[in-house]
């Protein structure tokens, strides 16, 4: 069920690439910063943290716009120093957290925090699973109708396809973009609020969450968004096999384990083509 | 006199070290279709990409109806009326025929004329319309390349750019698409035309230039050059 | 007296200089010197497969705490001399490495497949560590100071551990030098620099790009062993972490990705800046010495993308032809998708 929200977080790497072929390895770390920021939130004026999205996530918007266009996109013809780029910012990120929040987990609650829904005899699951289940499924349909059948959405295909033929048309590449990366960052923001509920909070966590977040993105081809959440469902549910049934730490290693070994039969992840 | 359209003025342009133009100048008038011509990889497509905006030019000067254009980037420059056609169609491979038409009017300019445009490239090519839902890449390379162009002219160019528009198509298919270039002239189109074969751009084009080894080794009436022994010699290499 | 013969010299100078800091240096500032060291030579290690291959791999610190844990775990846990254990975490790493090479490398699908791949195997690396017991779980493993003994691999005080470390950098820095020089060094180059001109030429990609791996793996280890050994006490979370490994390839990257100082002079400039900042302004503001790292790194990233050695390079060689796009060409690009594997192809150069 966690696993749709992998997939969020999966879907707003592939949206960025999709457009430019740019993989931001802190998106994790941008992910634990807006959860931070949803319990400064939270313990600073009370605010749920489902409601604290309406903030954080403009705000995130707002911060990744500025960090792509100023830094990111004057090199994103060069690969490697991208990638360096982002780690850089996770890196950077990761202590600003680390300063401010100290070392220690945090819990932020909410009012649906311990909330489970019981189904029959045999499943109980935490509501706030079931609501960004849904939500995730949600944004997903809405994506699907915009990038299909309005102009815009055609714009972002079209950018996508080939980016050099879309500039021919009058396409504004660089602009496309970065409309894209805002709405990827939409995406983590909620995604933020929809992991929230159900996880204890540390600065360190970003690595994990943007691991977490990639292998989704890779199985499911790195551009193919219904892959991408499909991915997430699965290394979910892998996650959540795994800890049920192997005791301790050693169950997370399942979804990790799963991964690598989809890889080594089909690189190009489960719908990757090519 | 004849208006100036296109005026490229000592153009130098290349990747990294390597250059590409030498100094390269070229006048397109309007109304007329120039031929550029050359053998393989000797820059013909860059001095397009030049004018296009995808390529900045180390030195020289590109004027448009009168404004200086090398510094803008490319969708301004398409904005402005300059239309590519570019080398291998270059279409959006997964989308419809009728989306990389629509695709093709996106301009603020080219948005209200949208629907008639793309009436007229059906009317200009019927496989298109008949074609209308497939996806671009499964046509043929002819219709491909009927696609490309017609994607071009919904963005109501002033100047169209065609990149060795000929390449790997049937006869049948070139006859076709160079008789509509011919209507499209007659009707006002300005028309640059960057072509391998030297038959038909001699027999379409009013004017052409011979690119050799990144300059402008002969120019003049296509006429004149027919016969002209440099021009064969250029062709076979030197 | 040529240039080879006199860079030969100020290197055995160099090394003797830094070798007789443990007459004079205080013990604090030794602890400093002997941490940048090893730093120095993980980060050379790293520098084979992340720079001269041009592979940015993100999984090394699986290496490290092989390097780290296993030998510690064998000697304490099955009392297996110190010196096999190393071995065999060596041993271990180059299989791993080999294995990871293998399956990203299989189908040419990219850097940046390669660094998801490589950080995945990291992070499950750092699960299995955490998860294992043998392995010293997640509260890890107290070596304890024994009196040095060089067959057990203990050793006693500071000086000892500097002759280690700087042993260790000059192996892995001499290796380095070679493995540039070399034919692999020529073929990791073409490689990095064009990888469908490397293979039409014959070079054989899954090849080279294993061997890398499994070079820089074992030296990767070897750092790990003595870096557990120095510091007494292994830490999981820091030692398997992909997080050690961030930083390595940050450092690397202000002074220069692939290049033979650059891992050495980044290190060696800000390692100690950090540990010197952490004391005096982390205990006020904690992390706040990384966040400054960070804002720096990001800083030179962007403003000077191949690191201090490649600008010093620029300035002495001038403009260059290079694998890497020019400015002139970095102005005139679209942002441009390129494939999701393979090497970077720019359709601007197929077609003029």
């Amino acid at each position: 069920m966690v696993g749709s929200s992998y997939g969020l977080i999966g879907l707003s790497l592939g949206l960025v690439y999709s457009v430019s072929g740019i993989t931001n390895f802190s998106q994790g770390d941008f992910l634990v910063l807006c959860m931070f920021g949803a319990y400064s939130l939270f313990s600073l004026f009370g605010l749920d943290g489902y409601l604290s999205v309406f903030i954080t996530a403009p705000v995130l918007i707002v911060l990744t716009i500025l960090i792509y266009k100023y830094l990111i996109q004057p090199i994103s013809g060069q690969q490697l120093m991208v990638i360096q780029l982002t780690l850089g910012l996770m890196f950077i990120v990761q202590n600003v957290l680390l300063m401010i929040y100290g070392g220690n987990y945090q819990r932020v609650p909410s009012i649906l925090d311990t909330d489970v829904v019981v189904i029959g005899d045999i499943l109980v699951i935490q509501t706030s699973l079931i609501v960004a289940f849904f939500v995730t499924w949600a944004i997903a349909s809405i994506l699907f109708l915009v990038l299909n059948y309005t102009d815009f959405g055609r714009t972002v295909r079209a950018v996508h396809q080939n980016a050099r033929a879309a500039a021919l048309q009058g396409i504004n590449v660089r602009f496309t973009q970065l409309v894209v990366f805002s709405m990827s960052a939409a995406l983590l923001g909620i995604a933020a609020a929809l992991l929230l509920p159900s996880k204890p909070l540390h600065p360190a966590d970003g690595l994990h969450y943007t691991v977490v977040g990639l292998m989704p993105f890779v199985l499911g081809g790195m551009s193919n968004f219904l892959g991408i959440l499909i991915g997430g469902l699965l290394i979910g549910t892998a996650e959540s096999i795994g800890s049920f049934y192997l005791n301790g730490a050693m169950g997370f290693a399942l979804p990790y384990i799963i991964f690598i070994g989809i890889l080594v039969f089909r690189p190009q992840g489960l719908f990757g083509s090519r | 006199m004849q208006s100036l359209m296109l005026d490229i003025r000592g153009l130098s342009a290349g990747y990294g070290e390597l250059e590409v133009l030498k100094e390269v100048s070229i006048s397109v008038f309007k109304g007329e279709m120039v031929a550029l011509l050359g053998a393989n990889n000797v820059g013909k497509t860059t001095v397009v990409n030049c004018v296009s905006g995808i390529v900045k030019p180390c030195a020289g000067q590109l004027f448009f109806e009168g404004s200086d254009i090398s510094r803008l980037p490319p969708h301004e420059i398409a904005a402005r009326g300059i239309r590519q056609v570019p080398e291998g169609r270059q279409l959006f491979p997964r989308m419809t025929v009728w989306e990389n038409l629509w695709l093709g009017g996106f301009t603020r300019a080219a948005r209200n004329s949208r629907r008639e445009r793309a009436a007229f490239v059906m009317e200009l090519f019927p496989q298109l319309k008949e074609r209308q839902k497939q996806l671009a890449e499964t046509l043929s390379g002819g219709e491909q390349q009927m696609l490309a162009i017609g994607r071009a002219l919904m963005g109501g160019p002033k100047l169209l750019m065609l990149d060795e528009p000929s390449l790997g198509l049937s006869p049948r298919f070139v006859l076709t698409i160079f008789e509509a270039l011919s209507l499209l002239q007659s009707q006002g189109l300005t028309i640059l035309l960057v072509e391998q074969n030297l038959k038909l751009a001699l027999n379409h084009a009013q004017r052409c230039y011979v690119l050799e080894r990144g300059e402008i080794a002969i120019s003049g009436d296509s006429q004149d050059m027919r016969s002209d022994q440099a021009v064969r010699r250029a062709y076979l290499g030197a | 007296m040529d240039k080879s013969t006199v860079s030969r010299l100020i290197g055995v100078g160099a090394v003797a200089a830094i070798a007789s800091t443990t007459l004079w240096l205080p013990e604090y500032y030794l602890g400093i010197l002997i941490k940048t060291l090893i730093f120095i030579a993980l980060a050379l290690a790293w520098n084979i497969v992340g720079g001269i291959g041009g592979q940015l791999s993100l999984g090394h610190s699986v290496f490290i705490g092989l390097g780290a844990l296993l030998p510690a775990a064998l000697s304490l846990k099955m009392g297996v001399n110190v010196w096999l254990g190393i071995a065999a975490a060596a041993a271990l790493s180059a299989a791993i490495g080999a294995a990871m090479a293998w399956i990203t490398f299989r189908f040419r699908l990219g850097h940046l497949y390669f660094a998801l791949v490589t950080l995945a195997f990291g992070e499950l690396g750092r699960i299995i560590v955490i998860s294992t017991d043998f392995l010293g779980g997640a509260s890890g493993l107290l070596l304890p100071r024994e009196p040095a003994d060089f067959l057990n691999f203990s050793f006693e005080t500071s000086s000892q551990y500097l002759l280690l470390a700087l042993g260790l950098v000059v192996v892995a820095f001499a290796t380095t030098d070679w493995i540039i020089h070399s034919k692999l060094g020529y073929r990791l180059r073409a490689i990095r620099n064009n990888e469908d001109a490397a293979q039409a030429v014959g070079i054989n990609l899954l090849k080279s790009k294993s061997v890398a791996m499994i070079l820089s793996a074992i030296f990767t280890s070897l750092a790990g062993s003595v870096f557990a050994r120095y510091n007494g006490f292994v830490d999981p979370e820091f030692f398997a972490a992909p997080m050690i490994i961030v930083t390595i390839i940050l450092f690397t990257a202000i002074g220069g990705v692939g290049t033979l100082w650059g891992p050495v002079l980044g290190v060696a400039v800000f390692f100690p800046l950090g540990e010197i900042l952490r004391g005096s302004v982390s205990t006020a503001v904690p992390g706040l010495h990384f966040v400054i790292f960070g804002v720096v790194l990001v800083a030179v990233i962007r403003l000077i993308p191949s690191g201090f050695v490649g600008f010093v390079n620029r300035l002495r060689m001038g403009p260059h032809i290079g694998g890497a796009r020019s400015a002139f060409e970095r102005r005139g690009r679209l942002v441009v998708r390129e494939p999701s594997r393979g090497a970077s192809s720019n359709p601007g150069l197929t077609s003029t």
